[in-house]
């Protein structure tokens, strides 16, 4: 049976078993990713590097769990965590280490609400967790949990349904380990490599469907805080450089949030559907100075930079790739969500944050509203929002005009107002670059991000609401007090156009 | 006086008719442009002048589904007009630089705000001004709108607001659905989406109902029960429940159903609130497309053929489909209603285009290893998306092609034909008579 049979085959079993699990990796113990399904940036390489971690530090056996979630070991943000399972190709026969120890690791993400923090270290955004064995032989290990679960900072969601996702990670080990025997797959190790050589001779012959060139691009982040980027597309490989760059002051990544970045801006530029493993993603190398923004050192806070700072990244990669191929040039799409924090009396935070508006391209306008690197649905309900903040949202809608003009305008940012109903704290942090979401060929920039508190006012509107009052333009990042009657406006920057507006 | 029950698949039109004891079935395909035509040809001769009928039918998704519906116009709460478009699904669903959004059965055009709010206790902090109401009213008229669809935030928790709208509308002479008239554990999105289609379909399937009713009556066929009753056009079908785990195999859409499965619809755009088939989809289905894949491998691609035009073994179309290639392999069963469609017109074509696929293979197997190979894939897609239950049954029209396919490639372990021929317009037969 030929390679390419035997990957199809295999994709499919993949994409069934892992289709209501949108965020998972699955991985031989040898470290070669052979499945990977994300739904951010950060997914792509942050769950395979979490799983191989796991391995190395915990020795899984099969039917074994860890969980970690921190981002110098292999994970994104705090809020984001890492379910590790250890599987043999069958139950009871791993291939040959002694004991029992896994032949295959799967990694599930468990994505809560994150937070938003003005802190310094990363331990002041969350509890950490490092891999730690958590379900082993069988049996939860409870003294474990309850120290863990007992943190200030440990989510209460996540202490009422881990035993729950641990449930549904063993089924999922059981229903690949039934699958892969009922197709009779050979996945031994001599087999794995010939696979994944076929996916990366593939990727290599898409790559080469691109124009060959060089491209610099950089971002000023803040004062004292560039990214510099050169990449080149040669050879069927694509070298994406960020050496000059400065160390993070507001943003920091790892160097797996790195490397997601660039990987998902090249599978976008080349805007087909390609399989992740590791084969698709050995055409990419990564070259990302320890110490500085896109690759920061322990103990630098990342909550910024892996959620805004990977658009960020993603956006300067396919600034680079437009400059070296025009036939499949893309505007620059908006980098921030714009993310707030609403922290009541009662002790319940609200967390919210809104889509940019993507670059348009010589085919098509922007897409309004939806951020191209972030491929969650929203799933927020403005009636179960509502009826658990005190706080009633004024409007959900596209920002007027915050996409870019062009011959194909640049999609429109959303733009969120709500007004608090209770004394309430809020704290922001975004990324407000001087740098506007760049037009393409002659396309216009489109509008940055802002976020603006309006004071109540002292008069009454035909809903029985104060009318607003002084308006105030909130900097890159802060916190402040909250009135009974204040709004908050979210403004997501909107997406650059493309190509010049023709006279009419 | 004889019970005759109709049932409108989406490819099929399905008879069943009791006279004392005994029990007649009858399966058409049809096409939709042509269904009133279908079902007068096929109820001539087989249902006789005075029988009671009652009609169900699968039009209302099928017009969701392949966008049949015509304008309306959707008003809620000033402030969220964007709302349900900002929450739809992305295509395509993989990492691009062009994404849009999934298509959707409204118009952003035709979205508008009323000023109105209702807290989430369910108390009016501002009810609709009918003079703003009267100028939505003439700005619909100028449209040539004729329907519309209300969906205010918290109208489950009380739907006054909403029911003025809808009175206000209503008494201008528009056809108008509401949010507030589905399940109200169901939040904004799913009761608005729900409204929406309720008013979408409702155009099209008026038009369809009307000329059914002509097709009976020119039958002398009188006693009739049709669905829509009141412009309501989604409902629970508890025709289509069944004891235990079974596959519907159809041309273009294969579904399996869990006994006491809950009807909930997942939509292309999101979960409705309005009840669904109760059924889970299995893809690949018979009419998708046979293309090659990012490694060159022939598999199936998203996109499909229609069934009205049909695919190559039909002797129409130009590609090939998955259904080309069960018949290309000596694996489909021509079953009533299949049968007759089939040509061998096309049959040196699909051989040809198959092989000209399997060349790209590189040339290291041949070309019925490579069919095989597709088979085996797509039958172990379907096996994985299946229930794990003892027993399966399969029915449906390609029912035993289905099982002809498991059998080749020795996954058929648990997989059954139903005893009989199936027909699920014996069923709602079976509910009338009860």
């Amino acid at each position: 049976m030929s390679e390419s049979l035997i990957n199809t085959r295999l994709y499919h079993l993949f994409e069934n078993i892992f289709a209501s699990t949108p965020r998972a990796a699955f991985v031989t113990s040898e470290g070669e990713h052979l499945y990977i399904r994300g739904e951010t940036l950060a997914d792509i390489a942050t769950l395979p590097t979490s799983a191989q971690i796991c391995l190395q530090y915990l020795q899984l056996e099969d039917g074994d769990v860890a969980i970690c979630n921190d981002p110098y070991s292999g994970g994104s943000i705090l809020s984001s965590f890492t379910l590790v399972a250890g599987m043999s190709a069958q139950p009871g026969s791993a291939r040959g280490k002694g004991k029992n120890l896994a032949d295959f690791l799967i990694a599930v993400k468990l994505a809560l609400k994150p937070r938003v923090t003005l802190s310094e270290k990363l331990d002041q955004e969350g509890i950490r967790i490092p891999p730690t064995p958590l379900y082993i032989g069988g049996q939860m290990n409870e003294a474990l949990f309850a120290a863990m679960s007992s943190h200030p900072d440990f989510p209460p969601e996540l202490k009422l349904s881990l035993p729950q996702e641990i449930k549904k990670i063993l089924e999922l080990r059981e229903r690949l380990q039934r699958a892969i025997a009922i197709s009779r797959f050979d996945l031994s190790r001599l087999e794995i490599k010939k696979l994944l050589r076929a996916s990366a001779q593939q990727m290599r012959e898409a790559v080469y469907e691109l124009a060959v060139g060089e491209a610099r691009a950089d971002f000023e982040i803040g004062p004292k805080e560039r990214l510099k980027l050169r990449t080149e597309v040669a050879d069927g490989k694509v070298v994406f450089d960020f050496s000059g760059s400065d160390p993070g002051v507001t943003h920091h990544l790892t160097f797996q949030g790195t490397f997601g970045a660039c990987a998902g801006a090249l599978l976008a530029f080349l805007r087909k559907p390609i399989p992740l493993n590791s084969g698709t993603l050995s055409v990419v190398e990564v070259i990302a100075p320890k110490g500085t923004i896109v690759n920061a050192n322990f103990p630098k806070p990342v909550a910024l930079g892996m959620t805004d700072g990977l658009d960020v990244i993603a956006n300067l990669a396919t600034q680079c790739l437009s400059a070296i191929d025009k036939t499949h040039a893309v505007a620059n799409s908006g980098s921030t969500h714009c993310a707030i924090e609403i922290r009541f009396n009662n002790g319940k935070r609200f967390y919210d944050r809104v889509h940019p508006g993507t670059g348009a391209s010589a085919k098509q306008a922007g897409l309004d509203g939806h951020s191209l690197w972030w491929r969650a649905q929203l799933r927020t309900s403005i009636e179960e929002i509502e009826r658990r903040h005190p706080l009633i949202y004024e409007s959900v809608t596209l920002r007027a005009n915050s996409g870019g003009s062009g011959m194909n305008d640049g999609g429109a940012g959303v733009a969120k107002t709500f007004r608090v109903l209770e004394e309430a704290h809020l704290v922001w942090s975004f990324t407000d670059s001087h740098h506007k979401p760049l037009g393409y060929g002659g396309g216009k920039a489109a509008l940055g991000p802002e976020i603006l508190v309006y004071r109540a006012g002292s008069e009454l509107g035909p809903d029985g609401a104060p009318i607003p009052g002084e308006k105030i333009k909130l900097p890159a990042r802060g916190e402040m007090k909250l009135h009974p009657g204040d709004r908050v406006s979210l403004l997501a920057p909107g997406g650059g156009g493309f190509g010049a507006k023709t006279q009419t | 006086m004889s019970q005759l029950a109709i049932w409108i698949g989406r490819s099929f039109i399905e008879l069943s008719r009791k006279t004392g004891a005994e029990i007649r079935n009858k399966r058409v395909s049809y096409s939709i442009n042509s269904m009133a035509a279908n079902l007068k040809s096929a109820l001539t001769g087989f249902a006789e002048e005075g029988d009671h009928v009652t009609m169900e039918w699968q039009l209302p998704y099928v017009t969701v589904e392949r966008q049949l519906g015509s304008a309306t116009a959707f008003l809620t709460t000033a402030g969220t007009e964007h709302w349900l478009e900002l929450n739809l699904p992305l295509v395509p669903n993989h990492w691009s630089t062009q994404i849009e959004y999934a298509p959707m059965p409204l118009s952003r055009d035709l979205c508008f705000g009323v000023a109105e709010r209702m807290s989430p206790h369910g108390k009016v902090l501002r009810s609709p001004d009918p003079a703003d109401l009267d100028f939505l009213v003439e700005k619909l008229r100028m449209n040539k709108i004729t329907h519309v669809a209300v969906g205010f935030l918290h109208a489950n928790k009380n739907p006054e607001n909403e029911q003025k709208v809808v009175q206000h509308f209503r008494e201008k002479g528009f056809v108008v659905s509401a949010s507030h008239e589905w399940d109200a554990n169901f939040e904004e999105r799913p009761r608005f989406w729900s409204a929406v289609i309720e008013s979408y379909v409702d155009s099209f399937l008026t038009e369809k109902r009307q000329e059914i009713e002509t097709v009976l009556n020119d039958l002398g066929i009188t006693t009739q029960k049709l669905p829509g009753e009141n412009h309501k056009w989604f409902k629970a079908m508890p025709f289509l429940q069944f004891s235990q785990a079974t596959v519907y195999c159809g041309p273009d859409e294969m579904l399996w159903y869990m006994p006491n499965q809950n009807p909930v619809w997942k939509s292309t755009f999101g979960v409705l609130a309005a009840p669904g088939l109760g059924a889970e989809k299995i893809t690949p289905h018979p009419l998708q497309l046979v293309d090659r894949n990012f490694w060159k491998s022939l598999a199936w691609s998203d996109s499909s053929v229609d069934w009205d035009l049909g695919p190559m073994c039909f002797g129409k179309g130009l590609k090939p489909t998955l259904l080309d290639l069960f018949h290309a392999t000596g694996k489909l069963v021509p079953t009533p209603g299949l049968a007759e469609r089939l040509s061998d017109k096309n049959s040196k074509k699909i051989m040809d285009t198959l092989r000209a696929y399997t060349r790209v293979d590189g040339g290291h197997r041949n070309e019925n290893d490579i069919l095989d190979g597709l088979l085996r894939t797509v039958a172990e897609n379907w096996r994985l998306q299946m229930p794990h239950v003892g027993t399966i049954q399969l029915v449906g029209p390609l029912a035993p092609t289905i099982l002809n396919i498991f059998k080749h490639v020795g996954l058929d372990h648990g997989i059954t034909l139903a005893n009989e021929d199936f027909y699920i317009s014996e069923n709602i037969l079976r509910l009338v008579s009860q």
